[in-house]
């Protein structure tokens, strides 16, 4: 072997740990596009960092991963025209370090993303939407086919419109804009914030939060709302035509709403079943000992 | 049986003419399905209001809207349900373990409407005991990952199962001095399904 050689050998040998420290600093970036049906299955997984969708009019899925310790963690991408996967692969996964994708993929894809802290930000999508995280927080926008976000201990912000809409944390607060035609949100002591404008079906449950409601329902709306122990605020708009149905086992009912009618008591809590106008829409609402209180837009 | 197909055999299941199998296979799908198990509660206590009405009075006016509307809301939960491709496998062997508990829960599904603690109703309490192994079998799954999901979620899970426990033991208290009152019953079986949709919910994630 030439001296030149050895040479270049020695300098590249005392260049890689120098050239590994940077790649750990500053993270790694890979970037992978791949031809794609519009409707196409894609998954991605993603524990630690963040995870960005964007839904583009192109039938191209196209990723840019930031990988925190290319070391210990490694960027896996594969499929076909039919769908795709992508995530992060770590041989310890709960150490793994925070990597970012940004994925843009066709609006009417059917995503499936999961994730343990990293943070997940959706927007632009058309399709399916499957979200499960344990506590990082998820944020959506836009008009999904079917919807269904899941965190434990994060936050969920959704603005959408779409048939179908599921929401579940544990002591997340949830909150929800848009017209809904078939809404579910569901903690256990997280708070849960609809601004409704105009949503078809509704149903609202925890233990311990609180449920806010504000805003219009169709007019062959139904709203329903389930409570242990946290208090239920109904701010509706003025013009609602509804039946109300409230009942709490121990807690109290204020009705700002129609405020001539009061709730008569059952027990040690209180009821109330009123019709305003002709009550075409329905308000449903239980609680064992969380107030229910009924305000006017 | 997927949440349609349920969809076609809840108005017979209601009306008893559903052969042994197929009652068993709605049990069975109302087991690990949530939602189609609450609309199935509402159906059947909408079923009860309507069979209090009184067969040669007419209806009042304003009860129809709301009837109308509540049947309107579940087909729309029905035409919409969870697609199949948003399922998991872990939750179907959840689900699985569900049914292996099923002789106290499948009475809670089939009679909830009835289900009172008064007189010491074996049925209320085999449904108690069927939500209670159930979720203890969960929660044993849980703690076999504990690692997997981390300490600090793990404290999370522990936190709202208090939480719901804590709710559990009033409403049973309630019920206690009130045995009579379907809608704590109802508040009660809730909490139950809260918490066996948390662990349910837990194990998911920690699902590859």
């Amino acid at each position: 072997m030439s001296s030149l050689r050895w040479l270049s050998l020695a300098l590249a040998v005392l260049a890689l740990p120098g050239a590994s420290a940077q790649a750990q600093a500053t993270g790694q970036r890979v970037e992978r596009k791949l031809a794609i049906d519009p409707d196409a299955s894609i998954r991605i997984y993603n524990l630690n960092g963040s995870v960005r969708v964007e839904g583009w009019d192109r039938d191209t899925i196209s990723v840019v991963a930031t990988i925190g310790d290319p070391l210990k963690n490694r960027f896996f991408f594969g499929g076909g025209v039919h769908g795709a996967k992508m995530g992060i692969e770590s041989p310890m996964e709960l150490d793994q370090a925070p990597a970012h994708l940004i994925v843009k993929v066709p609006t009417r894809a059917r995503l499936w993303i999961k994730a343990a802290t990293a943070s997940i930000d959706l927007s632009g999508l058309e399709g399916g939407v499957d979200v499960s995280s344990t506590s990082g927080n998820i944020r959506f926008e836009g008009n999904p086919d079917q919807l269904n976000l899941e965190t434990m201990d994060g936050s969920i912000e959704v603005t959408a419109t779409g048939p179908w809409i599921r929401t579940k944390t544990a002591s997340g607060a949830i909150t929800l804009r848009g017209q809904g035609e078939d809404v579910g949100a569901t903690t256990v002591s997280g708070d849960i914030n609809l601004l409704s404008t105009g949503m078809r079906r509704l149903r609202m449950e925890t233990v311990s939060g609180r449920l806010n409601f504000s805003g219009s329902l169709a007019r062959d709306g139904a709203l329903t709302a389930e409570s242990h122990s946290g208090p239920v605020d109904l701010l509706l708009a003025a013009d609602l035509s509804a039946e109300f149905d409230l009942t709490t086992y121990q807690g109290t009912i204020t009705n700002g709403f129609a405020p001539e009618r009061r709730p008569t008591r059952q027990g040690e809590g209180q009821e109330l079943h009123i019709t305003v106008d002709t009550g075409t829409a329905n308000v449903t609402v239980r609680t064992f000992k969380g107030p229910i209180i009924l305000r006017k837009k | 049986m997927t949440c349609l197909e349920l969809f076609d055999y809840l108005d017979r299941y209601h009306a008893g003419t559903l052969s042994r199998l197929e009652a068993e296979a709605v049990e069975q799908h109302l087991l690990g399905c949530a939602e189609c198990a609450a609309d199935f509660r509402f159906q059947r206590s909408l079923k009860g209001k309507t069979a209090a009405l009184a067969n040669e009075i007419a209806p009042a006016h304003e009860l129809w809207p709301g009837i109308r509307d509540q049947i309107r809301g579940i087909s729309t939960t029905v035409a919409t349900a969870r697609p199949a491709w948003l399922r998991t496998p872990w939750l179907i062997a959840a689900t699985i373990v569900l049914m292996g508990l099923s002789s106290g829960v499948t009475a809670l599904l089939t009679r909830t409407g009835n289900l009172q603690p008064d007189g010491g109703s074996r049925d209320f309490q085999s449904t108690e005991v069927g939500y209670r192994q159930a979720a203890d079998e969960l929660l044993r799954t849980l703690q076999a990952h504990r690692k997997e999901l981390g300490e600090s979620a793990f404290r999370v899970i522990e936190q709202n199962l208090h939480i719901i426990d804590q709710a559990i033991q009033e409403t049973q208290a309630a019920l206690a001095s009130d045995p009579r009152n379907q809608q704590v019953t109802e508040l009660l079986w809730a909490s139950y399904e809260k918490k066996i949709d948390l662990l349910q919910r837990a194990a998911h994630s920690v699902e590859s």
